[in-house]
Protein backbone atom coordinates (compact mmCIF):
# COMPACT_ATOMS: atom_id res chain seq x y z
CA UNK A 1 0.00 0.00 0.00
CA UNK A 2 2.65 2.56 1.03
CA UNK A 3 4.83 1.77 -2.29
CA UNK A 4 1.68 2.48 -4.44
CA UNK A 5 0.42 5.76 -2.51
CA UNK A 6 3.71 6.94 -2.79
CA UNK A 7 4.18 6.07 -6.64
CA UNK A 8 0.95 7.96 -7.22
CA UNK A 9 1.94 10.92 -5.57
CA UNK A 10 5.17 11.23 -6.98
CA UNK A 11 2.78 11.69 -10.54
CA UNK A 12 2.29 15.22 -8.88
CA UNK A 13 5.80 16.11 -8.45
CA UNK A 14 5.64 18.02 -11.27
CA UNK A 15 2.84 20.05 -9.94
CA UNK A 16 4.13 20.98 -6.48
CA UNK A 17 7.80 21.93 -8.62
CA UNK A 18 5.88 24.44 -10.47
CA UNK A 19 3.93 25.62 -7.46
CA UNK A 20 7.08 25.95 -5.29
CA UNK A 21 8.92 27.32 -8.53
CA UNK A 22 6.83 29.74 -9.21
CA UNK A 23 8.44 33.31 -9.81
CA UNK A 24 5.36 35.10 -9.12
CA UNK A 25 4.27 33.00 -5.79
CA UNK A 26 8.00 33.54 -4.72
CA UNK A 27 8.22 36.78 -5.41
CA UNK A 28 5.00 36.77 -3.18
CA UNK A 29 6.10 35.20 -0.32
CA UNK A 30 9.72 36.61 -0.21
CA UNK A 31 8.00 40.15 -0.47
CA UNK A 32 5.53 39.36 2.55
CA UNK A 33 8.09 38.35 4.26
CA UNK A 34 10.33 41.53 4.08
CA UNK A 35 7.76 43.61 5.62
CA UNK A 36 8.41 41.60 8.96
CA UNK A 37 10.46 44.53 10.41
CA UNK A 38 8.67 47.48 9.74
CA UNK A 39 5.38 45.52 10.69
CA UNK A 40 7.03 44.00 13.98
CA UNK A 41 8.27 47.81 14.67
CA UNK A 42 4.84 49.22 14.12
CA UNK A 43 3.10 46.61 16.34
CA UNK A 44 5.37 47.21 19.01
CA UNK A 45 4.32 50.84 18.98
CA UNK A 46 0.91 49.51 18.93
CA UNK A 47 1.35 47.50 21.78
CA UNK A 48 2.76 50.06 24.08
CA UNK A 49 -0.19 52.48 23.26
CA UNK A 50 -2.45 50.11 24.41
CA UNK A 51 -0.59 48.05 27.00
CA UNK A 52 -2.78 46.30 29.43
CA UNK A 53 -1.31 48.06 32.32
CA UNK A 54 -2.83 51.44 32.51
CA UNK A 55 -0.21 53.36 33.59
CA UNK A 56 1.52 52.73 30.99
CA UNK A 57 -0.56 54.23 28.07
CA UNK A 58 -0.93 56.87 30.72
CA UNK A 59 2.30 58.07 30.63
CA UNK A 60 3.18 57.65 27.04
CA UNK A 61 -0.03 59.97 26.52
CA UNK A 62 1.51 62.74 29.47
CA UNK A 63 4.59 62.74 28.47
CA UNK A 64 3.92 63.38 24.31
CA UNK A 65 5.56 59.71 23.56
CA UNK A 66 1.70 58.29 22.41
CA UNK A 67 1.81 60.82 19.51
CA UNK A 68 5.58 59.45 18.37
CA UNK A 69 4.67 55.80 18.67
CA UNK A 70 1.01 56.60 16.62
CA UNK A 71 3.74 57.66 14.20
CA UNK A 72 5.95 54.79 13.64
CA UNK A 73 2.50 52.90 13.57
CA UNK A 74 1.28 55.04 10.59
CA UNK A 75 4.67 55.09 8.57
CA UNK A 76 5.00 50.92 9.52
CA UNK A 77 1.97 49.14 9.36
CA UNK A 78 -0.55 52.17 8.56
CA UNK A 79 2.17 52.20 4.98
CA UNK A 80 2.20 48.47 4.35
CA UNK A 81 1.26 48.97 0.85
CA UNK A 82 4.22 51.13 0.10
CA UNK A 83 6.46 48.48 0.90
CA UNK A 84 4.64 45.64 -0.28
CA UNK A 85 4.67 47.45 -3.51
CA UNK A 86 8.16 48.22 -3.64
CA UNK A 87 8.56 44.59 -2.67
CA UNK A 88 6.77 42.97 -5.06
CA UNK A 89 8.37 44.47 -8.63
CA UNK A 90 12.03 44.55 -6.81
CA UNK A 91 11.53 40.37 -5.88
CA UNK A 92 10.08 39.45 -8.97
CA UNK A 93 12.59 41.53 -11.65
CA UNK A 94 14.99 39.29 -9.48
CA UNK A 95 13.55 36.10 -9.73
CA UNK A 96 13.35 36.42 -13.71
CA UNK A 97 16.96 38.87 -14.05
CA UNK A 98 19.07 37.66 -11.54
CA UNK A 99 21.87 39.87 -12.83
CA UNK A 100 19.18 42.86 -12.07
CA UNK A 101 18.98 44.40 -8.54
CA UNK A 102 15.26 45.33 -9.16
CA UNK A 103 15.32 48.64 -7.55
CA UNK A 104 14.56 50.84 -10.55
CA UNK A 105 11.23 48.44 -10.99
CA UNK A 106 10.54 48.86 -7.46
CA UNK A 107 10.86 52.47 -7.60
CA UNK A 108 8.58 52.64 -10.57
CA UNK A 109 6.26 50.54 -9.44
CA UNK A 110 5.80 52.76 -6.05
CA UNK A 111 5.85 56.00 -8.72
CA UNK A 112 3.08 54.19 -10.17
CA UNK A 113 1.02 53.19 -7.05
CA UNK A 114 1.12 56.53 -5.66
CA UNK A 115 -0.31 57.86 -9.45
CA UNK A 116 -3.87 55.33 -8.76
CA UNK A 117 -3.70 56.56 -4.94
CA UNK A 118 -6.29 59.50 -4.70
CA UNK A 119 -5.33 62.72 -3.22
CA UNK A 120 -7.41 64.35 -0.84
CA UNK A 121 -7.47 67.99 1.01
CA UNK A 122 -6.83 68.28 4.28
CA UNK A 123 -9.28 70.59 6.40
CA UNK A 124 -6.48 73.41 6.56
CA UNK A 125 -6.35 73.17 2.84
CA UNK A 126 -3.08 71.17 2.54
CA UNK A 127 -2.64 68.45 -0.16
CA UNK A 128 -2.34 65.09 1.47
CA UNK A 129 -2.59 61.48 0.81
CA UNK A 130 -5.02 59.69 2.35
CA UNK A 131 -3.59 57.10 4.53
CA UNK A 132 -6.63 54.65 3.98
CA UNK A 133 -5.20 53.13 1.06
CA UNK A 134 -1.66 52.97 2.17
CA UNK A 135 -2.34 50.26 4.63
CA UNK A 136 -4.10 47.05 4.95
CA UNK A 137 -6.90 48.39 2.37
CA UNK A 138 -4.07 49.02 0.23
CA UNK A 139 -2.12 45.52 0.24
CA UNK A 140 -3.93 43.74 -2.53
CA UNK A 141 -3.92 46.96 -4.62
CA UNK A 142 0.00 47.20 -3.75
CA UNK A 143 0.32 43.55 -4.96
CA UNK A 144 -1.32 43.52 -8.21
CA UNK A 145 0.48 47.45 -9.21
CA UNK A 146 3.98 46.14 -7.75
CA UNK A 147 3.67 42.76 -9.94
CA UNK A 148 2.30 44.21 -12.72
CA UNK A 149 5.08 46.76 -12.63
CA UNK A 150 7.75 44.44 -12.42
CA UNK A 151 6.25 41.98 -15.23
CA UNK A 152 6.22 45.21 -17.90
CA UNK A 153 10.03 46.07 -17.21
CA UNK A 154 11.06 42.46 -17.35
CA UNK A 155 9.30 42.43 -20.66
CA UNK A 156 11.27 45.74 -22.02
CA UNK A 157 14.32 44.27 -20.46
CA UNK A 158 13.88 41.01 -22.37
CA UNK A 159 13.15 42.95 -25.59
CA UNK A 160 16.01 45.35 -25.13
CA UNK A 161 14.01 48.06 -25.01
CA UNK A 162 16.08 50.59 -23.76
CA UNK A 163 18.49 53.84 -24.19
CA UNK A 164 21.83 52.62 -25.05
CA UNK A 165 24.77 54.57 -23.82
CA UNK A 166 28.11 54.43 -25.25
CA UNK A 167 30.57 51.93 -23.50
CA UNK A 168 32.50 54.99 -21.99
CA UNK A 169 29.93 56.02 -20.29
CA UNK A 170 30.36 55.11 -16.24
CA UNK A 171 27.61 51.90 -15.69
CA UNK A 172 25.96 53.91 -12.50
CA UNK A 173 25.11 56.64 -15.66
CA UNK A 174 24.05 54.77 -17.74
CA UNK A 175 21.53 52.57 -15.37
CA UNK A 176 19.87 55.38 -14.82
CA UNK A 177 19.48 56.25 -19.00
CA UNK A 178 18.38 52.39 -19.20
CA UNK A 179 15.66 52.97 -17.10
CA UNK A 180 13.86 55.74 -18.40
CA UNK A 181 12.12 54.19 -21.38
CA UNK A 182 10.31 51.93 -18.80
CA UNK A 183 9.60 54.73 -16.19
CA UNK A 184 7.89 56.97 -18.76
CA UNK A 185 5.99 54.23 -20.65
CA UNK A 186 4.89 52.27 -17.31
CA UNK A 187 4.07 55.82 -15.61
CA UNK A 188 2.00 56.65 -18.69
CA UNK A 189 0.07 53.84 -18.29
CA UNK A 190 -0.91 53.91 -14.57
CA UNK A 191 -1.73 57.95 -15.29
CA UNK A 192 -4.04 56.62 -17.82
CA UNK A 193 -5.27 53.29 -15.47
CA UNK A 194 -6.10 56.58 -13.02
CA UNK A 195 -8.09 58.11 -15.32
CA UNK A 196 -10.14 55.03 -16.39
CA UNK A 197 -11.12 54.34 -13.04
CA UNK A 198 -11.93 58.37 -11.93
CA UNK A 199 -14.50 57.75 -14.42
CA UNK A 200 -15.88 54.70 -13.12
CA UNK A 201 -18.56 54.69 -9.55
CA UNK A 202 -14.93 53.13 -7.41
CA UNK A 203 -13.79 56.55 -8.01
CA UNK A 204 -10.07 54.84 -7.94
CA UNK A 205 -8.39 51.64 -8.61
CA UNK A 206 -7.56 50.44 -5.05
CA UNK A 207 -11.42 50.80 -4.31
CA UNK A 208 -11.95 48.79 -6.97
CA UNK A 209 -9.54 46.05 -6.21
CA UNK A 210 -10.51 46.03 -2.27
CA UNK A 211 -14.16 45.92 -3.64
CA UNK A 212 -13.80 43.22 -6.33
CA UNK A 213 -11.38 41.15 -5.08
CA UNK A 214 -10.01 41.95 -1.46
CA UNK A 215 -13.49 41.85 0.34
CA UNK A 216 -14.70 38.47 -1.21
CA UNK A 217 -11.32 37.05 -0.95
CA UNK A 218 -11.53 37.80 2.55
CA UNK A 219 -15.09 36.22 3.15
CA UNK A 220 -14.00 33.21 1.80
CA UNK A 221 -10.26 32.56 2.47
CA UNK A 222 -10.64 34.40 5.58
CA UNK A 223 -13.03 31.94 7.54
CA UNK A 224 -12.50 28.97 9.86
CA UNK A 225 -13.72 26.51 6.93
CA UNK A 226 -11.05 27.86 4.20
CA UNK A 227 -7.98 28.17 7.48
CA UNK A 228 -9.08 24.39 8.40
CA UNK A 229 -9.38 23.30 4.73
CA UNK A 230 -5.30 25.12 3.87
CA UNK A 231 -4.43 23.45 7.41
CA UNK A 232 -5.43 19.48 6.42
CA UNK A 233 -4.07 20.00 2.95
CA UNK A 234 -0.93 21.27 4.44
CA UNK A 235 -0.66 18.55 6.43
CA UNK A 236 -1.36 16.41 3.93
CA UNK A 237 1.34 17.23 1.54
CA UNK A 238 3.82 16.96 4.18
CA UNK A 239 2.47 13.23 4.93
CA UNK A 240 3.70 12.94 1.46
CA UNK A 241 7.26 14.54 2.65
CA UNK A 242 6.50 17.92 0.96
CA UNK A 243 7.07 21.00 2.79
CA UNK A 244 2.97 21.49 3.03
CA UNK A 245 3.91 25.13 4.61
CA UNK A 246 5.91 26.42 1.99
CA UNK A 247 3.36 24.77 -0.75
CA UNK A 248 -0.11 26.76 0.71
CA UNK A 249 1.42 29.99 2.59
CA UNK A 250 2.35 32.34 -1.00
CA UNK A 251 -1.39 31.36 -2.03
CA UNK A 252 -2.93 33.32 1.42
CA UNK A 253 -0.37 35.15 2.68
CA UNK A 254 -1.20 38.11 1.49
CA UNK A 255 -4.59 37.85 2.42
CA UNK A 256 -3.63 36.49 5.79
CA UNK A 257 -1.44 39.98 6.36
CA UNK A 258 -3.49 41.79 5.55
CA UNK A 259 -6.52 40.70 7.71
CA UNK A 260 -3.85 40.84 10.79
CA UNK A 261 -2.55 44.23 9.75
CA UNK A 262 -6.67 45.66 9.35
CA UNK A 263 -6.46 43.99 13.16
CA UNK A 264 -3.66 46.12 14.06
CA UNK A 265 -5.06 49.54 12.27
CA UNK A 266 -8.48 48.90 14.44
CA UNK A 267 -6.32 48.84 17.86
CA UNK A 268 -4.02 51.74 17.10
CA UNK A 269 -7.56 53.39 16.32
CA UNK A 270 -8.82 52.52 20.08
CA UNK A 271 -11.36 49.64 18.38
CA UNK A 272 -11.63 46.11 18.95
CA UNK A 273 -9.73 44.12 15.96
CA UNK A 274 -12.30 42.04 14.37
CA UNK A 275 -10.82 39.46 12.56
CA UNK A 276 -10.53 36.15 14.15
CA UNK A 277 -7.79 34.22 11.92
CA UNK A 278 -4.92 35.73 10.41
CA UNK A 279 -1.25 34.73 9.32
CA UNK A 280 -0.36 35.07 13.27
CA UNK A 281 -3.52 32.73 14.53
CA UNK A 282 -2.48 30.56 11.86
CA UNK A 283 1.02 30.18 12.38
CA UNK A 284 0.91 30.32 16.39
CA UNK A 285 -1.99 27.87 16.78
CA UNK A 286 -0.36 25.28 14.47
CA UNK A 287 3.10 26.71 16.05
CA UNK A 288 5.60 23.34 14.88
CA UNK A 289 2.62 21.11 13.21
CA UNK A 290 1.93 20.03 17.22
CA UNK A 291 4.90 18.04 16.76
CA UNK A 292 6.84 18.86 19.98
CA UNK A 293 3.95 16.40 21.72
CA UNK A 294 5.59 13.41 20.18
CA UNK A 295 9.30 14.86 20.84
CA UNK A 296 8.54 15.22 24.36
CA UNK A 297 6.80 11.61 23.69
CA UNK A 298 10.07 10.14 22.48
CA UNK A 299 11.94 11.43 25.28
CA UNK A 300 10.22 9.05 27.75
CA UNK A 301 9.75 6.61 25.64
CA UNK A 302 11.23 3.37 26.41
CA UNK A 303 12.46 2.08 23.04
CA UNK A 304 15.80 3.21 22.51
CA UNK A 305 15.16 4.04 18.78
CA UNK A 306 12.32 6.88 19.60
CA UNK A 307 14.31 7.69 22.76
CA UNK A 308 17.87 8.35 20.63
CA UNK A 309 15.34 10.66 17.92
CA UNK A 310 13.66 12.51 20.87
CA UNK A 311 17.21 13.58 21.85
CA UNK A 312 18.04 14.74 19.12
CA UNK A 313 14.65 16.19 17.89
CA UNK A 314 14.00 17.78 21.17
CA UNK A 315 16.42 21.32 21.05
CA UNK A 316 15.13 22.01 17.46
CA UNK A 317 11.19 21.48 18.04
CA UNK A 318 11.17 23.98 20.80
CA UNK A 319 12.42 26.23 18.12
CA UNK A 320 9.50 25.25 16.02
CA UNK A 321 12.00 23.32 13.85
CA UNK A 322 10.53 19.80 13.36
CA UNK A 323 12.52 18.26 10.42
CA UNK A 324 13.99 15.97 12.78
CA UNK A 325 10.81 14.60 14.25
CA UNK A 326 9.22 14.56 10.45
CA UNK A 327 11.59 12.59 8.66
CA UNK A 328 13.35 10.51 11.55
CA UNK A 329 10.18 8.92 13.19
CA UNK A 330 9.46 8.83 10.28
CA UNK A 331 6.37 9.95 9.89
CA UNK A 332 6.05 10.56 6.28
CA UNK A 333 3.85 7.95 4.44
CA UNK A 334 3.30 6.29 8.11
CA UNK A 335 0.33 4.97 8.75
CA UNK A 336 0.00 4.28 11.64
CA UNK A 337 0.69 8.18 12.54
CA UNK A 338 -1.28 9.72 10.07
CA UNK A 339 -3.97 10.61 11.65
CA UNK A 340 -2.51 12.92 14.41
CA UNK A 341 0.36 14.03 11.83
CA UNK A 342 -2.46 15.55 9.78
CA UNK A 343 -5.78 16.31 12.21
CA UNK A 344 -3.84 17.43 14.96
CA UNK A 345 -3.32 21.29 13.76
CA UNK A 346 -6.89 20.79 12.71
CA UNK A 347 -8.03 20.09 16.01
CA UNK A 348 -6.07 22.58 17.93
CA UNK A 349 -7.06 25.53 15.54
CA UNK A 350 -10.70 24.32 16.01
CA UNK A 351 -10.48 24.77 19.92
CA UNK A 352 -8.64 28.09 19.70
CA UNK A 353 -11.65 29.67 16.96
CA UNK A 354 -13.88 28.45 19.47
CA UNK A 355 -11.73 29.84 22.74
CA UNK A 356 -12.00 33.21 20.83
CA UNK A 357 -15.33 33.60 19.90
CA UNK A 358 -16.73 32.50 23.09
CA UNK A 359 -13.92 35.08 24.69
CA UNK A 360 -11.73 33.45 27.03
CA UNK A 361 -8.97 34.00 24.17
CA UNK A 362 -9.34 37.36 22.63
CA UNK A 363 -8.66 38.09 19.48
CA UNK A 364 -5.22 38.07 17.91
CA UNK A 365 -3.09 41.82 17.61
CA UNK A 366 -2.08 40.74 14.10
CA UNK A 367 2.31 40.77 15.00
CA UNK A 368 3.59 38.74 12.19
CA UNK A 369 5.20 35.88 14.65
CA UNK A 370 8.91 35.35 13.85
CA UNK A 371 9.90 32.11 13.08
CA UNK A 372 12.71 30.51 14.58
CA UNK A 373 11.35 32.18 17.88
CA UNK A 374 11.29 29.45 20.53
CA UNK A 375 8.07 28.14 22.40
CA UNK A 376 5.84 30.86 24.13
CA UNK A 377 8.60 33.53 22.92
CA UNK A 378 6.72 32.78 19.49
CA UNK A 379 3.08 33.69 21.12
CA UNK A 380 4.33 36.84 23.14
CA UNK A 381 3.77 39.13 20.36
CA UNK A 382 0.54 39.05 20.35
CA UNK A 383 0.76 41.04 23.47
CA UNK A 384 -2.00 38.78 25.57
CA UNK A 385 -0.49 36.90 28.45
CA UNK A 386 -3.48 34.15 27.57
CA UNK A 387 -2.47 33.60 23.79
CA UNK A 388 1.19 32.47 25.53
CA UNK A 389 -0.68 30.53 27.80
CA UNK A 390 -2.59 28.72 24.65
CA UNK A 391 0.22 28.28 22.81
CA UNK A 392 1.70 26.73 25.56
CA UNK A 393 -1.12 24.46 26.64
CA UNK A 394 -1.34 23.36 23.09
CA UNK A 395 2.39 22.61 22.59
CA UNK A 396 2.89 20.67 26.65
CA UNK A 397 -0.43 19.12 27.19
CA UNK A 398 -3.27 18.91 23.79
CA UNK A 399 -0.53 17.57 21.94
CA UNK A 400 1.37 14.63 23.93
CA UNK A 401 -2.49 13.98 24.27
CA UNK A 402 -3.17 13.94 20.33
CA UNK A 403 -0.34 11.93 19.54
CA UNK A 404 -0.12 9.56 22.86
CA UNK A 405 -2.95 6.46 21.96
CA UNK A 406 -0.98 6.35 18.43
CA UNK A 407 2.37 6.58 19.55
CA UNK A 408 1.33 3.75 22.22
CA UNK A 409 0.78 1.54 19.54
CA UNK A 410 4.35 2.11 17.09
CA UNK A 411 5.63 2.01 19.76
CA UNK A 412 4.93 -0.70 21.07
CA UNK A 413 5.62 -2.45 17.56
CA UNK A 414 9.44 -0.73 17.96
CA UNK A 415 9.98 -2.46 21.38
CA UNK A 416 8.78 -5.77 20.38
CA UNK A 417 11.14 -5.10 17.70
CA UNK A 418 14.14 -3.67 19.42
CA UNK A 419 13.84 -6.99 22.17
CA UNK A 420 13.92 -9.69 19.61
CA UNK A 421 16.80 -8.22 17.75
CA UNK A 422 18.50 -8.10 21.27
CA UNK A 423 17.66 -11.97 21.80
CA UNK A 424 19.05 -12.82 17.91
CA UNK A 425 22.08 -10.82 18.94
CA UNK A 426 22.78 -12.81 21.89
CA UNK A 427 22.05 -16.62 21.42
CA UNK A 428 25.10 -15.63 18.44
CA UNK B 1 38.57 19.87 -2.03
CA UNK B 2 34.48 19.09 -2.72
CA UNK B 3 31.94 21.22 -2.54
CA UNK B 4 29.02 20.15 -0.91
CA UNK B 5 25.60 22.15 -1.12
CA UNK B 6 22.61 21.65 0.80
CA UNK B 7 19.31 23.03 -0.01
CA UNK B 8 15.50 22.65 1.61
CA UNK B 9 13.06 25.12 1.59
CA UNK B 10 14.18 28.10 4.30
CA UNK B 11 17.51 26.72 4.80
CA UNK B 12 16.99 26.32 8.51
CA UNK B 13 16.67 22.20 8.96
CA UNK B 14 19.49 21.56 6.39
CA UNK B 15 22.10 23.97 8.64
CA UNK B 16 21.49 22.19 11.77
CA UNK B 17 22.62 18.89 9.40
CA UNK B 18 25.48 21.04 7.78
CA UNK B 19 27.05 21.74 11.22
CA UNK B 20 27.00 17.53 11.60
CA UNK B 21 28.27 17.10 8.50
CA UNK B 22 31.39 19.91 8.97
CA UNK B 23 32.33 17.80 12.16
CA UNK B 24 32.18 14.47 10.91
CA UNK B 25 34.19 16.08 7.73
CA UNK B 26 37.10 17.20 10.46
CA UNK B 27 37.02 13.67 12.11
CA UNK B 28 37.91 11.87 9.41
CA UNK B 29 40.28 14.51 7.77
CA UNK B 30 37.79 14.70 4.62
CA UNK B 31 38.55 18.06 2.99
CA UNK B 32 35.14 19.65 2.40
CA UNK B 33 33.54 22.90 2.38
CA UNK B 34 29.39 22.70 3.10
CA UNK B 35 27.15 25.33 2.74
CA UNK B 36 23.59 25.45 3.29
CA UNK B 37 21.00 27.97 2.11
CA UNK B 38 17.56 27.89 0.91
CA UNK B 39 16.44 26.64 -2.43
CA UNK B 40 15.68 29.99 -4.06
CA UNK B 41 19.05 31.68 -2.74
CA UNK B 42 20.81 28.58 -4.43
CA UNK B 43 20.03 29.99 -8.48
CA UNK B 44 21.93 33.52 -7.72
CA UNK B 45 24.90 31.76 -5.57
CA UNK B 46 28.04 31.85 -7.15
CA UNK B 47 29.84 29.67 -5.19
CA UNK B 48 31.20 26.87 -6.49
CA UNK B 49 29.75 23.34 -6.11
CA UNK B 50 30.60 19.64 -6.89
CA UNK B 51 27.43 17.95 -4.75
CA UNK B 52 24.32 19.61 -4.44
CA UNK B 53 21.53 17.75 -2.05
CA UNK B 54 18.46 18.34 -1.31
CA UNK B 55 16.39 18.06 1.45
CA UNK B 56 13.90 15.16 2.02
CA UNK B 57 10.81 17.85 1.86
CA UNK B 58 11.93 19.40 -1.19
CA UNK B 59 12.35 15.82 -3.49
CA UNK B 60 9.65 17.18 -5.34
CA UNK B 61 12.16 19.68 -6.95
CA UNK B 62 14.95 17.10 -7.75
CA UNK B 63 13.95 16.26 -11.39
CA UNK B 64 14.28 19.88 -12.60
CA UNK B 65 17.09 20.62 -10.67
CA UNK B 66 18.63 17.52 -12.24
CA UNK B 67 17.92 18.76 -15.19
CA UNK B 68 19.48 22.36 -14.85
CA UNK B 69 22.70 21.52 -12.53
CA UNK B 70 23.53 17.82 -13.93
CA UNK B 71 24.94 19.44 -17.21
CA UNK B 72 27.01 21.80 -15.20
CA UNK B 73 28.97 18.83 -14.02
CA UNK B 74 27.28 19.11 -10.63
CA UNK B 75 26.03 15.87 -9.21
CA UNK B 76 22.16 16.05 -7.52
CA UNK B 77 20.76 13.77 -5.09
CA UNK B 78 18.05 13.69 -2.42
CA UNK B 79 19.22 13.12 1.05
CA UNK B 80 18.00 9.70 2.84
CA UNK B 81 14.88 10.68 4.72
CA UNK B 82 15.97 8.96 8.21
CA UNK B 83 19.19 9.68 7.72
CA UNK B 84 18.32 13.26 7.41
CA UNK B 85 15.84 13.31 10.76
CA UNK B 86 18.13 11.66 12.51
CA UNK B 87 20.99 14.10 11.63
CA UNK B 88 23.34 11.69 10.81
CA UNK B 89 25.93 13.78 9.51
CA UNK B 90 28.47 10.99 9.02
CA UNK B 91 25.61 8.97 6.49
CA UNK B 92 25.02 11.99 4.65
CA UNK B 93 28.49 12.83 4.08
CA UNK B 94 29.58 8.99 3.12
CA UNK B 95 26.68 8.70 0.73
CA UNK B 96 27.94 12.22 -1.13
CA UNK B 97 31.05 11.63 -1.36
CA UNK B 98 30.36 8.15 -3.22
CA UNK B 99 28.65 9.99 -5.36
CA UNK B 100 31.69 11.78 -7.09
CA UNK B 101 32.98 7.91 -7.87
Amino acid sequence: MKEKVSVWFAKLNPLFNKLGRNYYLQAISASMMATLGPIFLGSFAVLLLVFPIEAVPQFLAASGFASILSAVYTFTIGSMALYVVFLMAKNLVTKFIPSDDGIMAGVIALMSFLFVTPLGTAADEVSAIPVTWLGAQGVFSAMIVGLLVGRIYILFKQKNITIRMPDSVPPMVSKVFESLIPTIAIGILFILVNRMFAATPFGNMHQCIYSVIQEPLKGIGGSIGAVIFLSLLQQILWFFGIHGTNVIMPLVQVLWMSMDAENLAKIAAGQKPENVVGYAFFMIITWSGLALGLALLMLVSKSRQYKQLGKIAIVPALFGITEPIIFGTPLVLNFGLAFPFIFNNTIALLIAYILTKIGILPVFMGTTPIFGLPLGFHAAVQGSISIIIAQLVIQLILSPLLWYPWFKRVEKKAILLESESEKIKRSL
Amino acid sequence: MTNITLVCAAGMSTSMLMTKMKASAEKEGIQARIAAMSESKFATCTEPTDILLLGPQVSYLYESMKGTYEPKGIKVAVINMVDYGMMNGEKVLEDALALLN
